[in-house]
């Protein structure tokens, strides 16, 4: 973008201050592209629902998953796409079968998993920022962590990416099968759920489908019940919360990832990505395309996520 | 009235005129506020024959005609007023009741006529917008009718000096007959409409049409014979395939020469584009990049005459740029041409890249690995054979690309049962060069769920590396420094981009340090306590500043004489360190702002994302280990933090915060007047 030459007239300063404002130019000329239409592809899905038992003697069971074909999906943005930059264009994903949480994770689940792990406040503040979480109360001990009046059904959120992971590990051992995170790739291709539009329902932003961009006063998640429902049978996605995925941030990894079933994945990722948007984004940061790391954008408070179970 | 009436039973005959006498007193002494009076807007003529409806809150209607004066008698005084007149079956007003208001401002329903030439004998091609009702600016329109989440900037409807014109809130559009006749449907005008003619090429006209003091009601206007006053074309085409580019390519507009135009003229034109084609319009405006259409020609047409249009090209790979300055005339085709050099870099030819991937510290190769190299636009992919060995066969020469694998972690648990591991890999040597091109070892790290453990974090070395301006040091490895004064925990991986230190070379022109300019690394060493040795070829004698970013707020600069050899050894090391920075962003009142104001600090080397963070509840933000940058002389590399906020509640700082010299604190002051600039 920038000549590497000196140029007459281009200071110092002046260089290194032109590079952020170019740079804040084109982030801008992405976020204001608008119009239509990303292709979605492949067999089209009979979401069936599954939930697993825990194999203990509790009665308990892990959260509602809807199963999934996977297939091959357009993952990206099109030049139409308010969410759209030169580095998501669309590209072709194949993906294996998974289930992916019906519903954003809750804090009663949540709270569940804490208080049958019985982890001290420093071990629960690694998992979620105690002082962050909106709908947990942890006492000093750690535990028994509580929920909050009202918050049960709500999304958790101030789960770290740890938190989340750890989550999926417990999960695992209560049922038997193998859980998880989302990959970006699975993450999106639910969150397209075979449409052809920018949006799931269309191409315009509809604020009755979606919570997102809220005003000042009505900022904050919702209950599942009272989120939109998408073709796949998922709720919540996008919108609502961010959603943490499997996925490290590689800027360009649209071009040199694998096509079949890309993730990357770093255990020690310092930033990972999240998907989806929140009640307080700005619209064109829930685009089913839209993908940034938590390192640039993510607010504590905001981020949340839902499991992903392997089919295969 | 009842008074009256039972006055006449007992009064008889002369009781009649006594009523009628009253009857005229009563109505003459009526409150002001029962007669209102409706006068049209431009003619100042009274509204005669319209209907009045009032919608009270509790949903009742009620319906009155304005008399030949234009007023309405004893009219419900809550509500909702509507007017319209039932000649045209247009709306006029439709608000809410001011108590107040003894005469309402009626628009003025008209149409307008006229005729179209020179925009094609196809009258479907050609439409007429007639545009009317209260004028909006370009930005609130864009943000209205087209729900742009356009961030507000005070000088946002300024383009290049020129303020652009409002524009119209409401449009009607309409189609000429074959002979170019128009007549646009009835409307309510409060002041002169605007006309806004194009066709399908993009040829386009703009007309004011003035309404004399005279117009009456129900009149149309004849708005003359229209004719193209714009509708240059440009056309950009690209000398490489879709194949060639597939991450595709953007083209924004740096800057507009409006020298010797009609500055009103070409205000209007400017905002009224944006009604013909929101995209065109917010390209103009520098507010959008358009992507280009690979292997074919981009075409945007209806362009207004520009002395100058200075536009860019981005790819999605930093470094890839051009740029092209044309005159657009009033009518014509622009053609604008891009190599594939220019966007690809040189052909190079092709060569193998062989290597092996194996576990780090000696361990087993890694069989079923999947290995993608990449050179932008170049992607190869296979898997590495039971030996850990793999091929790729045709590698463009002499370009730094990058390796991805994605192999079985031997150590993780699921989900980091497998592993992804990248790296930059330096140009390969062009066949026939003394350049060795042996087998590149890959090591997958022992990784648990604890975290990665890095090996050999001392004195790797880069045999050979990149020779572009903002180099990243390639063949390291993430390093987990341990900073003089900061302490340990400090990685490459802050830097979003890169995953190794970045190097960026100035060079020194009078009291200017122009650049930056290009540099090759020839080897380089950094260890863990941030010592670096770095061996650069600079292009030409000169003074040179060079820089050495490890982490968004940990660098260093060394000052380089460049005399006869153009080889140097250059040492860094960031001495200078603050442990803790802590940044109080206040108001203009001088209050800490509330939490989270995004606080952006842009002046990373390109390779670097901006780094951004938000305040806390305090109002500050809190970095951990800062350098103030070296003792040069040089005053412009020590101390000073260019720091950008730009929050539309508090107010803007976009500059360089200095540093105090024996505090760990800073302080930044918004101002509502520095947004925009």
């Amino acid at each position: 973008m920038f000549s590497s030459r000196p140029d007459a007239g281009q200071t110092f300063i002046a260089s290194r201050f032109l590079k952020a404002r170019v740079r804040a130019l084109t982030a801008l000329a992405a976020i204001f592209a608008a119009g239509a239409s990303v292709v979605a592809q492949g067999p089209a899905q009979k979401p069936e629902l599954i939930r697993d038992q825990f194999r203990d003697t509790s009665g308990r069971s892990g959260p509602q998953l809807v199963s999934l074909n996977g297939g091959e999906f357009i993952m990206g943005t099109q030049p139409s796409d308010p969410a759209y930059n030169t580095r998501n264009v669309p590209h072709r994903v194949v993906l294996s079968p998974f289930a992916i949480g019906q519903f954003q994770i809750t804090n009663e689940e949540f709270a569940m998993f804490l208080n049958d792990r019985r982890l001290s406040l420093e071990q629960t503040d690694a998992l979620i920022q105690v002082r962050l979480t909106p709908g947990l109360t942890v006492p000093e001990s750690g535990h028994p962590v509580s929920v909050k009046a009202g918050a049960a059904g709500l999304p958790v959120t101030g789960v770290s990416w740890q938190g989340a992971l750890a989550y999926g590990r417990w999960l695992s051992e209560k049922t038997g099968h193998f859980y998880t995170l989302p990959s970006e790739a699975q993450w999106e291709y639910c969150a397209r759920a075979d449409s052809k539009t920018i949006w799931p329902w269309g191409d315009q932003f509809d604020t009755s489908k979606i919570n997102c961009d809220r005003p000042i006063a009505m900022l904050g998640a919702e209950p599942a019940s009272r989120l939109s429902q998408n073709a796949f049978g998922l709720y919540g996605i996008p919108g609502n919360v961010w959603e943490w995925t499997l996925d490290c941030l590689d800027v360009q990894f649209y071009f040199h990832a694998p096509s079949r079933n890309p993730v990357f994945l770093d255990p020690s990722c310092p930033a990972p990505m999240i998907r989806g948007g929140s009640f307080r984004t700005p619209q064109y940061q829930c685009s089913p395309g839209y993908r940034v790391n938590y390192f640039s954008i993510g607010h504590w408070d905001s981020i949340g996520f839902r499991v992903m179970r392997r089919m295969t | 009235m009842t008074a009256i009436w039972n006055l006449t039973k007992r009064k008889g005959a002369y009781a009649y005129v006594a009523t009628a006498v009253l009857i005229f007193v009563s109505l003459s002494l009526a409150q002001p506020g029962d007669r209102i009076k409706f006068v049209y807007l431009i003619s100042g003529q009274s509204a005669s024959g319209l209907k009045v409806t009032i919608v009270t809150p509790d949903g009742k209607r009620s319906s009155y005609t304005t008399d030949a004066s234009g007023y309405v008698n004893g009219m419900t005084r809550e509500g909702k007023l509507i007017v319209e007149d039932p000649v045209t079956g247009i709306r006029l007003i439709d608000r809410m009741f001011d108590k107040s208001v003894t005469e309402f401002k009626v628009p003025l329903p008209i149409r307008v006529r006229g005729t179209v030439s020179g925009f094609g004998k196809d009258p479907n091609s050609i439409t007429v917008d007639c545009g009317y009702g209260s004028r909006l600016t370009v930005s609130d329109y864009q943000r209205q009718m087209h729900g742009l989440p356009l961030v507000p900037l005070p000088t946002e409807n300024k383009l290049e000096g020129i303020e652009r014109a409002r524009v119209p809130s409401r449009w009607l559009r309409s189609k000429p007959d074959t002979r170019g006749r128009f007549v646009t449907g009835w409307f309510a005008a409060v002041d002169a409409p605007e006309l806004l003619v194009f066709n399908n090429a993009g040829q386009t006209a703009v007309r004011t049409v003035r309404l004399p003091k005279g117009t009456r009601a129900r009149q149309t206007i004849l708005a003359g014979s229209i004719t193209p006053a714009a509708g240059a074309t440009l056309e950009v085409s690209i000398e490489a395939s879709k194949t060639d580019l597939p991450l595709g390519l953007m083209m924004g507009v740096k800057s507009l020469g409006l020298r010797g135009a009609s500055g009103a003229q070409t205000s209007q034109m400017l905002s009224l584009l944006n009604r013909r084609d929101m995209a065109v319009g917010q390209f103009l405006a520098k507010r959008r990049q358009i992507p280009l259409e690979l292997g074919g020609t981009t075409k945007i047409a209806g362009l207004p005459a520009m002395q100058s249009l200075r536009l860019y090209f981005v790819g999605p790979t930093p470094g890839i740029t051009a740029e092209r300055t044309v005159t657009i005339p009033q009518r014509g085709i622009v053609r604008v041409r891009l190599t594939e050099d220019e966007l690809l870099g040189k052909r190079e030819p092709l060569v193998s890249l062989t290597g092996v991937v194996r576990v780090e510290q000696g361990g087993p190769p890694v069989k079923g690995a999947t290995v993608v190299y990449s050179s932008y636009p170049y992607r190869y992919e296979t898997i590495t054979d039971d030996s850990g060995r793999f091929t790729i066969p045709r590698v463009a020469a002499n370009r730094g690309g990058a390796v991805f694998i994605d192999a079985p972690n031997p150590q993780g648990a699921p989900p980091f049962d497998r592993i992804t591991v990248t790296r930059p890999i330096a140009p390969l040597p062009r066949p026939g060069t003394r350049a060795s091109t042996a087998e590149q070892v890959f090591e997958i790290p022992r990784v648990t769920s604890g975290g990665r453990t890095f090996t050999n974090l001392r004195n790797l070395t880069a045999p050979l590396a990149t020779s572009q301006s903002g180099s990243v040091i390639t063949q390291l490895q993430g390093l987990e420094y341990i900073f003089p004064v900061c302490g340990s925990n400090f990685t490459q991986d802050e830097l979003q981009y890169v995953n190794s230190p970045v190097v960026e070379a100035y060079v020194r022109s009078g009291e200017e340090f122009l650049g930056p300019v290009d540099v090759t690394i020839t080897s380089a060493n950094v260890e863990q306590n941030g010592l670096a040795v770095v061996n650069m070829l600079f292009p030409y004698e000169g003074e040179f500043l060079v820089f050495l970013q490890y982490t968004p707020f940990v660098f260093d600069a060394a000052a380089v004489l460049i005399i006869g050899r153009p080889d140097a050894r250059v040492i860094f090391s960031p001495k200078n360190n603050l442990a803790q920075l802590t940044i109080t962003v206040v108001d203009e009142s001088n209050r800490p702002v509330v939490a989270e104001v995004e606080v952006n600090f842009p002046g990373w080397p390109y390779a670097v994302d901006p780094y951004e963070t938000l305040t806390n509840n305090s109002g500050q933000v809190i970095i951990n280990c800062v350098s103030r940058g070296p003792n040069l002389g040089i005053s412009i590399a020590r101390n000073q933090l260019l720091v950008e906020v730009n929050d539309p509640n508090y107010g803007c700082f976009n500059g360089i915060a200095t540093l105090p010299e024996f505090s760990s604190s800073l302080q930044v002051q918004l101002r509502r007047s520095a947004c925009g600039q």
